[in-house]
């Protein structure tokens, strides 16, 4: 398969048509990509799958819906209709395919997958396909099973990481893709339909056979025993595939749920903190409500302190008056009763002429009496006065009044911005249903025990079907030398067929057996290309194809560093590639993001042979076009770029 | 000619409404709390109202026990003895007339008054 244009229209952040085409012309063969991440680099890689398979995949392979693969600005501009088309030769064929989605009619603005129609339409050398064979016909040109060894992202490379360790679903189902890749389906289908071939062919020896013979009625009870231990196989097969099944559905109905699940756990978290909000909240409204019959005094400090320091100084004042009034009465007395003597009250000497007239002129000017009462008065008001405001004046609540309105204001507003957040989380997943989730989790672990119980069922079954049919073979060589002439046909056939089916089942395991050496030892080729580690002998591969990096001891090398586990992944592609002859096409999505400089360079160097076509979807960290882009430069057939016009739009542009 | 002292405090028929309010909404416990807030607000402003239609609402006795408020508007203000209750009621109608718009609106906050007296 080797891709010619992509066209993607309203695709993710692709509004309006984008198109891509992807020349290969000499040694050059690969397309470049650049774009920084949330740009649309996966959208590209998802727009292919799409086109291919309707599907796309998010991180961890899950499936995205509808509604988010329709760009958002088209939707908002009521643009519904998504459509990616792509033109490709394959095996000599030119192909073009087209894939649409539109709402369904009367659907006015659609809300969810279940509001979109999807269709395909395919022309082959220009001639339409019928719309039920375009499925096969892509089946046949690049299956989606072993798509992921075209179409590689940083998911598959986790995917390939597993692939080391014990067995796992997951792992199990990497194998089967990667079996099929390789071919293997094609014996082992050859080797049912032969074991099909023998079992009718056994059946036709029974009833042709000696029947009167008690041989042969031992080899028609022991056909029966079989016929009934294989139709229990069947059932008991049925039954796991059928539970399988369910279980499937429950999982991907609960991956649809998952969000809702995490919203509710957040709704539950943001409820609990609106509780303990609204009890600080009401704590704060009580504080306030019991400070309030001291807010008046608050309202007063100021003036009440105004009050206070006036009082204060004019009783200070007064004091001092007073004072200067006491001690005026006293001079006055003490000149008076000295004029009186003719003689001094203190010092009792006699008074000078001077003396006595320098008294008798302080006594004509100065009479103190009848102040002091006055001033005495004034004391005693200013100092109640006073003693009165020193009491209000230490109660004051007003700051603790202002902090409890604050946090009462504060925490009311983080309360609507909750319940606000609150509303949003509940649009988010209207009318979802816990308890039925809850039912459905409760059922899909049920059943994972049931498969577990009939996994082991239909291995012992498949034991039992094994020893009865080696029973019957025994007897059908037995009977085969006494039949007569027309059953020494049938008996050689059941003979033949034996024979075959043994070959058959040997045969797959030594195919296996040798495609595995055949990718190990083309993955090592690559890996020895690949790394810097000289140290590093090579690869080895296990039964699930998983690569273990071997030491120049041929010691497995246990702890792998990301940028070798992503050496390695490129490594088992290029070996499935070389072993399966499939190298058609290989689309990358940022593949370099692990690894350092050396690496990057050694395997920029190497990608464009990997494969016919290559397409590198890059960011400028993995390579930046000034420092990395000469180890691939003259490989490089067609550049483009992503370029951002708003966070839900991009365009592509060609360089 | 000296008045006779007050026994009593009375309030306008607005002014009763506001402490019915006020009490109701929780932002104080009890009307005579809200009643001294009011007056401390008149004296904060130095404004008396008068008023008419006087409504008694408390018993002096048990509305100044300790003569806190006459105390304080006796020493901020140059009242008689005798006038202070009377000068107390004209007060409050001032504190009345600036508490009302944000308790209509159901805004009431102390910060407002505290932090802009």
């Amino acid at each position: 398969m080797k891709l010619l244009t992509l066209r993607v229209s309203n695709f993710m952040p692709y509004r309006g048509e984008q198109v891509m085409t992807f020349p290969v012309t000499g040694t050059r063969n690969v397309t470049l990509v650049h774009g920084d991440n949330m740009r649309g680099k996966t959208s590209l890689l998802n727009a292919l799958r799409w086109v291919l398979y309707g599907e796309v995949v998010g991180r961890h392979l899950r499936r995205i819906s509808s509604i988010d693969i329709l760009n958002k600005d088209a939707a908002y501009d009521r643009d519904f209709v998504v459509k990616v088309s792509l033109s490709f030769t394959h095996d000599g064929h030119e192909y073009e395919l087209v894939r649409t989605m539109q709402p369904k009619d009367l659907i006015d603005k659609p809300r969810d997958d279940d509001h979109f129609d999807s269709s395909a339409s395919m022309r082959r050398d220009g001639v339409p396909i019928s719309g039920h064979l375009i499925e096969s016909e892509i089946g046949n040109i690049l299956p989606n099973s072993i798509s992921r060894f075209s179409f590689f992202d940083g998911e598959l490379l986790q995917e390939y990481e597993q692939l080391v360790a014990d067995a796992t679903e997951s792992s199990d189902r990497i194998k089967d893709a990667i079996e099929r890749a390789l071919g293997v389906p094609t014996l082992i289908n050859g080797r049912l339909h032969v074991a099909e071939l023998l079992h009718r062919a056994q059946r036709q020896f029974a009833k042709e056979g000696n029947k009167d013979s008690q041989h042969a009625r031992l080899m028609q009870q022991t056909l029966d025993e079989l016929e009934d231990a294989k139709s229990e196989q069947t059932r008991l097969t049925n039954l796991f595939h059928s539970v399988s099944e369910e279980s499937e559905t429950l999982d991907d109905e609960l991956r649809k749920y998952e969000r809702a699940e995490s919203v509710g756990a957040r709704l539950k978290e943001l409820r609990e903190n609106v509780a303990g909000l609204e009890e600080t909240r009401d704590r704060a409204l009580q504080r306030r409500r019991s400070l309030a019959p001291g807010a008046w005094l608050a309202i007063l400090s100021s003036d009440i302190a105004a009050r206070k320091e006036d009082a204060e100084s004019r009783l200070l004042q007064s004091q001092n008056s007073y004072e200067e009034s006491v001690r005026s009465k006293v001079e006055h007395s003490l000149r008076l009763s000295s004029l009186e003597s003719g003689s001094c009250s203190l010092c009792q000497q006699d008074l000078t002429s001077a003396a006595v007239a320098e008294f008798s002129r302080k006594e004509s000017q100065e009479d103190p009496s009848g102040n002091i009462s006055t001033f005495s008065n004034d004391l005693a008001t200013l100092a109640r006065q006073l003693q009165r405001l020193r009491g209000l004046g230490a109660v004051s609540v007003g700051s603790e009044i202002i902090q409890a309105e604050r946090e009462y204001d504060r925490t009311t507003i983080d309360i609507a911005r909750m319940r606000q957040r609150e509303d949003d989380l509940v649009k988010e997943v209207p009318g979802i249903d816990m308890m039925d989730i809850s039912r459905k989790r409760q059922r899909k672990d049920l059943l994972q025990r049931e498969i577990g119980k009939l996994d082991s069922q239909v291995s012992a079954q498949q034991s039992k079907c094994a020893g009865i049919q080696k029973k019957y073979d025994t007897l059908v060589k037995a009977a085969a030398g006494g039949q007569e002439a027309s059953s020494q046909l049938i008996a050689r056939k059941v003979t033949l067929l034996s024979s075959l089916a043994e070959i058959f089942e040997k045969s797959v395991d030594k195919l296996r057996h040798k495609l595995r050496a055949k990718v190990e030892e083309a993955a090592t080729d690559t890996f020895r290309r690949l790394t810097t580690e000289k140290q590093y002998s090579g690869l080895r591969i296990n039964d699930q194809y998983g690569l273990e990096i071997r030491d120049h001891m041929d010691r497995t090398v246990s702890v792998r560093s990301a940028g070798a586990e992503q050496i390695v992944a490129l490594s088992l592609i290029d070996g499935l590639s070389h072993a399966s002859n499939s190298a058609g096409l290989l689309v990358m999505d940022t593949p370099f993001g692990r690894l350092d400089l050396k690496h990057r360079a050694e395997v920029l160097s190497y990608l464009p042979g990997m494969a016919e076509q290559v397409v590198l979807l890059v960011h400028e960290g993995e390579i930046s076009k000034d420092r990395d882009l000469a180890h691939v430069a003259d490989r490089v057939s067609a550049a483009y770029e992503i370029e951002r016009i708003s966070p839900t739009q991009s365009r592509i542009v060609a360089k | 000619m000296s008045e006779e002292e007050r026994r009593t405090l009375g309030a306008s028929e607005f002014g009763h409404g506001v402490l019915k309010r006020l009490e109701a909404d929780g932002i104080f416990p009890e009307m005579m709390d809200a009643y001294r807030f009011a007056i401390a607000l008149g004296l904060s402003k130095g404004r008396r109202t008068p008023f008419t239609g006087r409504r008694t609402v408390f018993n002096v006795g048990s509305f100044d026990k300790d003569e806190a408020v006459s105390g304080v508007i006796s020493a901020l203000m140059e009242v008689e003895a005798a006038q202070v209750y009377r000068v107390a009621e004209e007060l409050a109608e001032t504190g009345f007339q600036m508490i009302a718009p944000v308790v209509d609106a159901g805004e009431f906050r102390f910060d407002d008054f505290l932090t802009s007296v």
